[in-house]
């Protein structure tokens, strides 16, 4: 009898084949030249496939690179599900921990990212996975799967198999007031990823473009087809009945 | 099954029906399930890239051509201590995450238990280095972490000298019944 592993990995394959496969560069030279022009001329609009497979409890996911207003950002969907992404810096050798992102699903996440050159793997949840450079991204990307990422810690594994501390591993922090202090305490929220709001949201019974509401700091709730915005957290959590931890303002 | 190349509903047959042997082939080879998994999957990946360059004609032939093809990873693993992932890559992919049933399954089907108890008055054979690494891996049960801490050195280091003894072993060893399980 087939095993459920056996199924999985049949069943990525066939994914695969479907997907089709990815053509031969036959003249890299030539297309590495037209690329730079490419990407000189989108000042930054990179956007590309990075990478798919299936989660550990089967479902399909798919990254990509989703570049937005300039900043590197990874975007990653579950199967049909909307698309969450996370933007971020390019790691350097002073912070070999650049772009972070961690989606929680039960006993079954996500969490991927980059990381510096010096970094071969990361280990996150107790979950360790090769980091490995791909074509037109800093530094190396790692992708994590299988945890279910209460704590966000990642650890880098260098060559010569030493370990160091990219993200968490600080004392607990029960109110942190940023995303740096989060992911310093090791708290989920800090590497939460981002969704796209679409190009407007509700406010005060008419519409606002989703720009202007993050402009002014709106208190945003996103349900399954409109986003609705209040000018507090208090008025959200009354207007909706969704409690959202953190500071008050 | 046609004479020229795999279409993918039958590679996915073909991978259906000897994955379960492959990772056990890969387990009973490096004693690392783990890397059994991603060493499958990039077999796998391998397979499904060079499909249209098949000539076989029966399904004997196309189970030969896949574990021929498992035969190079394995060797790319001895050489480079790591898991080779390009066709992975260039197929957008990642190897599956086992859970703790699959990997318990792999080392049913690889007859872990029994190399364990079979291999420890056998390993005066090996190099010392090959034999400390071995016992520490297969014996101890240490993980390569723990190895290559104890032993001052990487772990590519260190998995390619278990991989190494392993297959030592099977050369000294050819006589006996654990010629099937390593």
């Amino acid at each position: 009898m087939t095993s459920p592993l056996a199924e999985r990995m049949t069943a990525d394959m066939e994914a695969a084949m479907a997907a089709g496969l990815p053509r031969r560069r036959r003249r890299p030279l030539l297309w590495a030249g037209l690329l730079s022009v490419a990407v000189a001329g989108s000042a930054g609009a990179a956007v590309g496939f990075l990478e798919r497979g299936s989660t550990a409890d089967g479902i399909p996911y798919e990254i990509t690179r989703s570049d937005r207003d300039g900043k590197l950002c990874l975007e990653l969907r579950f199967g049909d599900g909307p698309a969450a992404y996370g933007c971020g810096a390019a790691p350097t050798v002073a912070k070999p921990l650049g772009l972070y992102v961690v989606d929680r699903r039960a006993g079954a996440g996500v969490a991927y990212g980059l990381v510096d050159a010096s970094i071969e793997r990361v280990r996150v949840a107790g979950v360790e996975t090769a980091a490995e450079p791909r074509d037109g991204l800093p530094g190396r990307f790692f992708v994590v799967r299988g945890a279910d990422f209460s704590d966000v810690t990642a650890v880098g594994i260098q060559a010569d198999a030493s370990e160091v501390t990219l993200a968490g591993g600080g004392p607990p922090n029960p109110k942190p007031l940023s995303r740096a202090e989060a992911i310093a305490a090791s708290d989920p929220a800090g590497a939460a990823p981002s969704v796209d709001m679409g190009p407007t949201v509700r406010y005060r019974g008419g519409t606002l473009p989703a720009a202007e509401a993050a402009e002014r700091g709106l208190a945003c709730h996103q349900g399954e087809r409109v986003t609705r915005c209040f000018d507090s957290l208090a008025e959200l959590e009354r207007a909706t009945g969704v409690f959202t931890p953190g500071p008050r303002r | 099954m046609p004479e020229d190349g795999l279409t993918p509903a039958e590679l996915a047959d073909l991978f259906r029906a000897r994955c379960d042997d492959l990772l056990a082939w890969f387990a009973r080879r490096t004693w690392d399930r783990e890397a059994a998994v991603d060493m499958t999957a990039e077999t796998f990946a391998r397979a499904v890239e060079s499909r249209a360059r098949f000539r076989g004609r029966s399904h004997g032939e196309a189970e030969a051509w896949l574990f021929g093809i498992a035969g190079n990873v394995l060797r790319l693993y001895v050489r480079k201590g790591r898991v080779e992932q390009r066709a992975l890559r260039r197929l957008g992919l990642q190897p599956p995450v086992p859970t703790e049933d699959d990997l318990d399954r792999i080392a049913r089907d690889a007859g872990l238990d029994v190399l364990r108890a079979t291999i420890g008055p056998h390993l005066d054979a090996l190099p010392e280095q090959q034999r400390r690494a071995l016992r520490l891996r297969v014996v101890d049960e240490l993980s390569y972490a723990e190895i290559a801490e104890r032993t001052s050195a990487s772990q590519q280091a260190v998995r390619a000298r278990v991989s190494r003894g392993l297959r030592t072993l099977r050369q000294t060893m050819a006589n006996t019944p654990i010629e099937d399980l390593v």
